[in-house]
């Protein structure tokens, strides 16, 4: 009951993280327009955290340039499981307009899988919160499984 | 502070400003661009949209079938920018960015949107037929840049190798000349291969060949023109030398039904109107108005007619009752006696009015040539051309719509003057008049 | 047997009511009003009012990770003190009556208990070796020192009025002197002091615009930025109880009085009742506080600089806290 408690807790509180991979910065905008008061992702308990270490979605938006590339690993390794990743627009998931320059690493599923991805150039806002809810319940799922495995482990 | 204390407070005891979003559907804005949907159906494969792609988010797959072979178009939403211009690029609508933002998937494969088309092998690919004009909208449409065009040589060739028929040319030719041969137009899509191969087909011959002689029958008949012109114009104010046709001037009227709502003001293709709302005043420029009538058509309250009114002095816009039409450039025009005359002379597609005719030498071969006009008549001895009526009002409508500037309309000395030898028949200028002045027929010398 | 009864007394106590449970329950539940409050005042739906409790929840089911850095021993014992600390001092604030663990200078004991969740997320800050704890935890001893000085005045006013010619320091005679003679708030020497600690609880607690040691938006909540799990959520935790405590303080100090006695059928339920509706007056009396010192200001004002905060504390709050100390110094 505890464990379903804690899972049900996960996917009411998921804070976010959110590193800018070489974004244009559209897609920054559109996730803080999500905690104005019109969108209030606080409703859902989604909080914008400061470090890694607090998060449990990385929101990324961007193409994974070269210099964000490793930042990118490091901030992800520092993420306490269970986490989820979204890919923010379409950066992320292609590279977009970006893609084939001679600075971008990306697509982002090559370093991590990505569990939700918001497509849009850039999402509307509304889109974000649905990607972020759909996260959060992804989250819960994952929780559930961690259980498992130690169960299994026992 | 106490400002935000007091905004505080407010809001405490207000409703919150919060979109009850996922709860409640929230539709984006009109025309906001969002998930792409194709219709494969109407997709002719011709490629435009993944051109114009910068983000490369449009791949095809060509896959062979039974007879032909399967098209699948791929639009991968998480590589789009939505910028819409495949939507713009496409000739035929296949492709529609639609207001649905709700683009979010764990699986990114449910971000891709495809569309599958069957595209039968064409045997022969594409043909043209002897109507050809040589205009270049079909080159100057291809997306792959398959056919050329010489206009100077009346040369058409296709690149089959190149040619994807999609079949964009097919719907942009004005003579309805391309299509895809099925066999048996494959002889005639080599014919205009070489210009001369035209001349040895039969159904091909008439056009190429009148065109070819038109180009040395045109230099002539256009000094003639420039000839004509001047002697017109001196004789219009002697026709009018007579008082009482000041009286008789034909002019757009207004009643006072008006609302000066500038309907026919915005209406007007001359912009001879002007229409103060706030001022409540109508103007017209006596001197710009075609008398096109359009603003007759366009007033909601029929405040508008066409009536005669008397003036003092002579204006100098002079528009007699009867517009007398001076006549399409000639050799017939130079022939005939420069005074009274004049008007009498008709294009050769009109048919004989009330008017009196007096040489009866152009008499014949217009009557026969007028239900035969739009097409190269087999019969007619004269090339296919832009034939005009004496309705014409002189009022330049014709000479901006040509692509080519092939015609030329002069409003002051009353005469319309047409360089056959540039002239593309595409039927713009026929579309533009106002007083349907123009028609396409054979051009009697 | 009466010893062990005795024990099991105290550790309901400390543990259940009205120790670690109930603060941290109420704890909780406080600071969910306040965000949701808080929304409602920027025009917001705001998170539901278990917001604060779901956070905690999760960070418990979330991994621990110590950075390499860290001296794991102190990172992870430090929340551990703070919450402890807490969950003791609740016993000696009386509800409207007695306190489980009154002494004889109760008030000079809370200074020193406030004083330790400071001090642990000073340690735990340190013990992470991060650079922005490091900030972080500088700003948190300018705090420190900034809110401890008006807080001590305060107190020292409090023990003076209630005391007479010597000073009171415990709580249980506080209440009582309150009870005789009106609560404290009323006695126009204390107004002062009771505004001087109206700003102290923000500051203790740590909410903008005093904010300035955990200010997430510039050194990412300063010494907390390396804590993840449950530790983090002890932090949180110990954030939501100061949030009661403090206001309870206040209540105490300032509202206090004999509360509301029932008299209904047998004894035990008569106590058991007047104990209920004297801790629901008093959760009243704490949030109506929180609203006006925290959430308010918080919807108001911006994040101050640290150089402003510890001049505001020691000239402006301080003052006030003077000001009363000196008032009821002459008698009045």
């Amino acid at each position: 009951m505890f464990n379903k408690l804690i899972a049900d807790s996960l996917s009411r509180s998921p804070w976010l993280y959110h590193i800018n991979t070489g974004s244009c910065n559209g897609c920054d905008i559109e996730l803080v327009a999500c905690l104005t008061p019109r969108y209030d992702a606080e409703r859902f308990g989604f909080k914008l955290a400061g470090s890694p270490r607090h998060a449990d979605i990385v929101v990324v938006s961007g193409p994974i340039t070269s210099q964000s590339k490793d930042r990118l690993i490091r901030t992800l390794e520092q993420v306490p499981r269970p986490f989820c990743v979204v890919s923010l627009g379409s950066c992320p998931r292609s590279g977009n307009v970006f893609k084939g320059s001679y600075s971008v690493e990306g697509p982002l599923e090559k370093y991590i899988h990505v569990d939700v991805s918001v497509a849009g150039c850039t999402p509307k806002p509304e889109a974000i919160i649905e990607g972020l809810y759909q996260a959060a319940r992804i989250l819960k799922e994952k929780r559930l499984a961690i259980q498992q495995e130690r169960k299994e482990a026992d | 502070m106490f400002p935000f204390l007091k905004k505080a407070v407010e809001n405490l005891f207000s409703r919150p400003s919060t979109l009850d979003y996922p709860a409640k559907p929230h539709d984006a804005k009109p025309r906001y661009r969002g998930r792409i949907a194709y219709d494969a159906e109407k997709c002719v494969n011709c490629g435009s949209c993944i051109k114009v792609c910068s983000p490369g988010a449009i791949t095809v797959e060509k896959t062979p079938a039974e007879g032909g072979e399967d098209i699948t178009y791929r639009f991968d939403l998480t590589s789009c920018t939505f910028c819409g211009t495949c939507e713009d690029f496409c000739d035929t609508g296949a492709i529609r960015l639609t207001e649905d933002y709700h683009m979010v998937a764990a699986d990114p494969a449910d971000l891709i949107v495809s569309g599958t088309h069957f595209k039968a092998a064409v045997a022969g690919g594409l043909t043209v037929s002897s109507n050809c004009i040589y205009c270049t909208l079909c080159a100057r449409s291809c997306p792959e840049g398959a056919i050329t065009v010489d206009r100077k040589t009346k040369h058409w060739e296709v690149d089959r190798e190149k040619c994807i028929q999609c079949g964009i040319c097919i719907g942009k030719c004005p003579k309805g000349a391309l299509s895809f041969g099925d066999g048996k137009d494959a002889p005639s899509a080599e014919a205009p291969a070489a210009p001369d191969a035209g001349s040895s087909s039969p159904e091909a011959a008439p056009a190429p060949k009148k065109a070819e002689t038109g180009p040395a029958a045109a230099p002539k008949k256009e000094k003639a023109t420039r000839a004509a012109a001047p002697a017109r114009r001196a004789e219009v104010p002697a026709d009018q030398a007579d008082p009482a046709r000041y009286d008789l001037v034909e002019g757009i009227l207004k009643s006072d039904a008006c609302i000066y709502c500038t309907v026919c003001a915005r209406k007007c293709p001359m912009e001879a109107l002007t229409v103060d709302r706030a001022a409540r005043t109508w103007t017209i420029d006596r001197e710009t108005c075609v008398l096109c009538c359009r603003c007759l058509e366009a007033c909601p309250r029929e405040a508008l007619s066409v009536g005669t009114f008397g003036l003092e002095k002579e204006p100098a816009w002079i528009l007699p009752v009867p517009a007398l039409a001076p006549v399409v450039p000639e050799k017939k025009t130079e022939e005939t006696p420069a005074p009274a005359a004049a008007p009498a002379v008709r294009p050769e597609t009109a048919k004989p009015s009330a008017q009196a005719v007096p040489p009866a030498s152009a008499e014949p071969a217009p009557a026969s040539s007028a239900e035969a006009a739009p097409l190269p008549a087999a019969g007619a001895d004269g090339p296919e051309g832009i034939l005009k009526s004496d309705a014409c009002i002189y009022c330049t409508l014709c000479a901006k719509r040509c692509p080519m500037g092939c015609l030329e309309v002069d409003r002051a000395a009353k005469t319309w003057t047409i360089d056959r030898d540039s002239c593309i028949l595409c039927g713009r200028c026929v579309a533009a008049c106002p007083k349907q002045a123009l028609s396409l027929g054979t051009v009697t010398e | 047997m009466e010893l062990i009864l005795k024990a099991l007394g105290t550790l309901f106590s400390v543990l259940i009511y009205p120790g670690f449970l109930f603060v941290s329950a109420v704890g909780l539940l406080l600071a969910g009003f306040d965000r949701k409050v808080l929304a409602r005042m920027q025009k917001r739906v705001g998170p539901p009012l278990l917001q604060p409790a779901y956070d905690f929840f999760k960070l418990l089911g979330k991994e621990t990770l110590v950075p390499s850095r860290a001296n794991k021993a102190v990172f992870l014992a430090a929340p551990v003190i703070g919450t402890a600390s807490l969950a003791v001092m609740m016993l000696f604030l009386p509800i409207f009556g007695r306190a489980p663990l009154s002494l004889r200078a109760d008030l000079i004991v809370i200074l020193y208990l406030l004083t330790i969740p400071a001090v642990a997320l000073i340690l735990g800050g340190s013990a992470s070796g991060s650079p922005f704890a490091g900030i972080g935890i500088s700003r948190e001893m300018v705090v420190m020192m900034a809110y401890e000085l008006p807080l001590i005045l305060v107190f020292l006013a409090v023990a003076r009025k209630t005391g007479g010619s010597e000073l009171c320091f415990s709580l249980e005679r506080i209440v009582a002197w309150q009870a005789e003679h009106g609560p404290l708030l009323f006695h126009w020497a204390m107004i002062p002091a009771a505004l001087a600690m109206l700003f102290v609880i923000p500051a203790e607690v740590g909410t903008q615009p005093f904010d300035a040691a955990e200010a997430e938006t510039e050194i990412c909540e300063g010494p907390l930025i390396e804590y993840s799990g449950a530790p983090l959520g002890l932090f949180k935790l110990n954030t939501a109880i100061k949030m009661f405590l403090m206001t309870a303080l206040f209540c105490t100090l300032f509202l206090g009085g004999s509360g509301v006695t029932v008299t209904l059928g047998p004894i035990w339920l008569g106590a058991a009742l007047s104990a209920l509706l004297n801790t629901l007056i008093l959760l009243a009396l704490c949030l109506a506080v929180t609203l006006l010192c925290m959430t308010l200001v918080h919807a108001v004002t911006a994040r101050l600089k640290i150089e402003h905060l510890f001049r505001f504390y020691w000239t402006v709050v301080a003052g006030l806290a003077l000001i009363s100390l000196i008032l009821v110094w002459l008698g009045l």
